[in-house]
């Protein structure tokens, strides 16, 4: 296809260019001219498609622009504008109670998983497949299907909850469950992710300090929290940043299942965002508020390496 | 694997963490057993309290309704063709230029590698929005092209991660070839390339899974139900047909199917997968 031809072409150009006898300076000319040949293609996309846009971005946010008139060039307006803007307040923190609840359930919830299977029990494959599934189907499926489990009427869980006597919960119709929901619906989703990085992490825990444990007598909880959690330090330290940055950046859930409602319960930023570019076409400012985003995160991230970043590293 | 263990509280430990994991084995399988019975269910019964487990009959004709409310086998050949495309194309390109970077020397390189990283730390909603206005200069918006060719040259992430599998074979092959007269496309295709299987399998199972999932690029650049992939499709379909629970459920059968199958089949190279990139 397009790709051996290509392939073939890049081939003999090598071959045009390269003579059997050279000197020194031919083979660092023709292996450099090689290295720019070989990563153009990649290097072209990431600077088309990534560095391009991301200067566009920063240019966008100090404009106002709505796609119809031209640009106006308004300066840090739109920074200061956010200062004021009391839906921009309410979608920061929804989104960082939407974290809150997400971030530690589900590594904790994973790690339990973790611990649990990185026995020598059988059907460890199948368990792990099984916890691995919600992760490999899309977001806007797996919302389509909870979204129907979620229902205040005829929803299973409710059903559920009945047989225990509870009455009827408004999981997504009531403001005061809805983030919870969608929260519970990002847990469920990402709990498979982070417990295969950790099991992972716990594999590379050298077998000589559990079997010293042994020798000292200690049971399950101290090999637990004395050498498992300790050495999956550096595991720990990504699953965090990861959890961090994928539920600042939750959207498929929100649109698909509560549509930022009711009220504005479950508008998180990444929604946000998606109004002001999409549904109002206020360009500039949506550009702006992407920016305070990458902010956050970047300094969260930060505050993450610094706090932790010790433990990221090792020596045994 | 089984381990000897002198400790009397080894079976009773062993049959608690089954029964933890049965039961939450239950909890992540549930939803995916509810949607396949609630999309053979007919429409009266789905409204039905107490809901019923198992369908009064397989209704198989819901899913000819739900071919014919929406055009979704064209939106199922659509996910299949960008993701296919954009797979195949970001394996290749970043292996590329991944070898480039890790094995050729040449002026830049390090700056340029440095440039690559910066662009991985910004977050895809800065970028989508200026993409957006870039795509309507270009006439590409409602078109294949916006789905596709920002991401077949492969991405950054992908040439990050192939580079360090790169890194870690030995040089003397290299060398050894360059000295038998091989170009440099040679040793990269002939020698490397099949010694990176695994990073290889891993970086195309991560692009086949994001590339069929992704919904937020496709929700902004496609508007013509003939060019939505699945994920945008069933969106829509929800949007349509809201309450229609037993048609909703079909399209996530059919939006969610060939995703498991590969998984079921390929499991292996998804979680490995996971795991190598977790611990680079």
């Amino acid at each position: 296809m397009v790709i051996k031809v290509v392939s073939s072409l890049k081939d003999q150009k090598r071959k045009k260019k390269s003579s059997p006898k050279k000197s020194m300076k031919k083979q660092a000319y023709s292996e450099a001219l090689s290295g720019y040949l070989f990563l153009l293609p990649n290097f072209l996309a990431v600077c088309i498609f990534m560095l391009i846009p991301i200067v566009f971005s920063f240019w966008l946010s100090l404009t106002e622009w709505d796609l119809i008139n031209p640009p106006k060039f308004v300066g840090l307006e739109n920074y200061s504008e956010m200062l004021t803007d009391g839906r921009f307040h309410t979608t920061m923190k929804n989104t960082i109670l939407f974290s809150l609840i997400t971030i530690p359930s589900s590594i904790a919830i994973s790690l339990f998983f973790a611990l649990l299977l990185n026995q020598a029990i059988s059907g460890v494959k199948t368990y792990q497949a099984i916890i691995f599934m919600p992760v490999v189907v899309s977001m806007v499926a797996v919302s389509v299907i909870w979204r129907w489990i979620f229902n205040t009427e005829v929803g299973i869980l409710n059903y559920f909850l009945d047989f225990f006597g509870i009455s009827p919960v408004g999981w997504i119709s009531t403001e005061k469950w809805a983030l919870i929901s969608v929260s519970l619906v990002a847990i469920w989703k990402s709990i498979g992710f982070n417990m295969v990085i950790f099991l992972a992490g716990l594999k590379g825990i050298p077998r000589q300090l559990y079997e010293a444990a042994d020798i000292d007598g200690a049971g399950t909880i101290a090999k637990v929290f004395r050498i498992e959690i300790p050495l999956l330090g550096p595991t720990l330290f990504f699953v965090t940043i990861m959890t961090v940055l994928s539920s600042f950046q939750a959207f498929d859930v929100v649109y698909m299942i509560t549509d930022g409602g009711p009220g504005d319960s479950t508008n998180v930023i990444y929604y946000w965002i998606y109004q002001h570019a999409f549904k109002f076409f206020n360009m500039g400012y949506a550009a702006a508020l992407s920016w305070v985003v990458f902010a956050v995160l970047f300094v969260v991230t930060l505050m993450q390496f610094r706090f932790f970043g010790g433990k990221a590293n090792y020596d045994l | 694997m089984k381990v000897k263990n002198k400790h009397k509280s080894f079976s009773v430990k062993k049959i608690i963490s089954h029964f933890i994991l049965i039961i939450s084995s239950l909890i992540f399988i549930f939803p995916f057993f509810w949607m396949i019975m609630t999309s053979f269910k007919p429409a009266s019964e789905i409204f039905q309290y107490p809901p019923t487990i198992f369908p009064s009959k397989f209704l198989w004709s819901n899913y000819v309704d739900t071919i014919n409310a929406i055009p979704i086998i064209r939106m199922f050949f659509n996910s299949v063709f960008v993701t296919v495309t954009i797979t195949v194309g970001t394996v290749f390109f970043c292996a590329l230029s991944a070898y480039s970077f890790a094995r050729l020397r040449f002026p830049l390189r390090d700056t340029l590698f440095k440039l690559f990283l910066a662009t991985m730390m910004v977050p895809p909603m800065v970028t989508t929005i200026p993409m957006f206005i870039i795509m309507r200069e270009f006439g590409w918006i409602d078109t294949y092209y916006a789905l596709i060719i920002p991401f077949f040259f492969g991405s950054a992430f992908g040439t990050f991660l192939l580079r360090q599998f790169f890194l870690t074979v030995p040089m003397e092959l290299d060398e050894a070839a360059k000295m038998d007269g091989a170009s440099y496309f040679t040793i990269f295709f002939k020698i490397l390339i099949p010694l990176m299987k695994a990073p290889l399998a891993a970086l195309s199972v991560f692009t086949f899974m994001g590339t069929w999932n992704e919904f937020f690029w496709p929700l902004v650049m496609i508007q013509t139900d003939k060019l939505k992939p699945l994920t945008l499709g069933l969106a829509s379909f929800q949007g349509l047909y809201s309450t229609d629970y037993h048609l909703l459920m079909g399209g996530a059968v059919i939006s969610v199917v060939p995703v498991v199958i590969a998984y079921l089949f390929a499991q292996k190279y998804f979680i490995e997968g996971i795991a190598l990139t977790g611990i680079k």
